[in-house]
């Protein structure tokens, strides 16, 4: 017997992320996904964007984790309300765990989310969490080739960020190699090259955020 | 998988056939293995597992030509253009379930 399903086989994903985004949409809030590798400077950035934003903007985080609360709490200090997720060995996250989530947040209260997924460039770029924007994070010491090996991601994400430039002198990355690699995989997308550690690039970044933020008629 | 057999009373999945776009990462090998592991002891042990792959197809929003990406370079052959809507390739379906 042939039974004919024609399936999405991430439908229940699907569903759950749809359904995330329009409860997000009609509060006017806005979500970001961040997808990088272990250890690009996702937690760092969130750090930096936190204390820029502190008191201008009502800022919540999603964090990401197979274990412990480590990024949770270093994002503590910072004024807003951390939720953190343990995936409990899984390597993304899924639209459920964030629709859980948001049981912990006030979101009449929020202008932006911002969901640290966690460190892994493939899994996280197949399962929407209805966020308005996949922002990619690459950072210099992973080599100026990610964006050939990640089409995916680097497809469907709103923004490149590559960190870690002050590190640039030291390695073998090219600039003028990733920047026509990522023009030929997706060549309308802003690229923010920034230094989390001396702090170049940062206000490109929070420009960015501002003008996404002005787009989507958030109240500021 | 198994919750459809059990709807439609099967009592053994032989045959499972999957669409699968280029532009996902999956690897055949690592695909095949991972299944034989999830499905041992299921419904569906030794079950053959067949995949359409369908290639990255693209049409240019400026010249309309249509064409497949190669090497994930994203840029209308024709005419340069990088504005370029996917038509094909993110593909992820089960076509289909064959059993007894
Ligand atoms: N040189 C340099 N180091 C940086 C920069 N940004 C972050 N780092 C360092 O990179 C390391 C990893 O940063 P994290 O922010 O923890 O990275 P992450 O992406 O959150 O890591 P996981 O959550 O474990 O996936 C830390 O030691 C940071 O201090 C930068 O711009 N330049
Ligand atoms: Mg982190
Ligand atoms: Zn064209």
């Amino acid at each position: 017997m042939d039974i004919v399903l024609m399936k999405n086989v991430l439908d229940r994903n699907q569903n759950k992320a749809d359904e995330n985004r329009s409860r997000l949409s009609e509060r006017g809030i806005l979500m970001f996904n961040i997808i990088s590798s272990p250890g690009a400077g996702k937690t760092t950035l969130l750090e930096k964007t936190l204390a820029h934003f502190s008191g201008v903007l009502k800022i919540a985080v999603i964090e990401g984790d197979i274990t412990t609360d480590r990024d949770a709490r270093r994002l503590q200090p910072f004024g807003s309300k951390i939720i953190q997720i343990n995936t409990e060995g899984g390597c993304h996250l899924d639209s459920h765990s964030i629709a859980k989530a948001f049981e912990h947040l006030d979101l009449d209260k929020l202008q932006l989310i911002m969901v640290e997924n966690v460190g892994n460039l493939i899994c996280p770029a197949e399962f929407d969490l209805g966020e308005n924007h996949k922002i990619a994070l690459i950072s210099v010491p992973e080599g100026d080739d990610k964006p050939v090996k990640y089409p995916l991601l680097f497809r469907e994400s709103s923004a490149i960020i590559l960190n870690k430039t002050d590190l640039i002198p030291y390695t073998n990355f090219s600039l003028e190699r990733f920047r026509n690699y990522v023009r030929e995989l997706n060549g309308s997308i802003p690229v923010m090259e920034i230094s989390c550690t001396t702090g170049s690039g940062l206000s490109v970044w929070f420009d960015w955020i501002l003008a996404q933020i002005k787009e989507k008629g958030v109240p500021e | 998988m198994t919750e459809v057999a059990s709807a439609n009373h099967l009592s053994r999945i032989s045959r499972l056939d999957l669409v699968i776009g280029k532009l996902h990462q999956l690897i055949p090998d690592m695909l095949e293995f991972s299944f034989e592991t999830c499905t041992e002891g299921t419904l569906a042990e030794k079950c053959k597992l067949v995949i359409d792959w369908r290639p990255v197809i693209v049409t240019c929003r400026d010249c309309n030509n249509r064409s497949e990406i190669i090497d994930s370079i994203f840029i209308c052959p024709l005419c340069g253009s990088f504005r370029l809507n996917t038509e094909s390739g993110k593909e992820l379906f089960i076509k289909s379930i064959t059993g007894e």
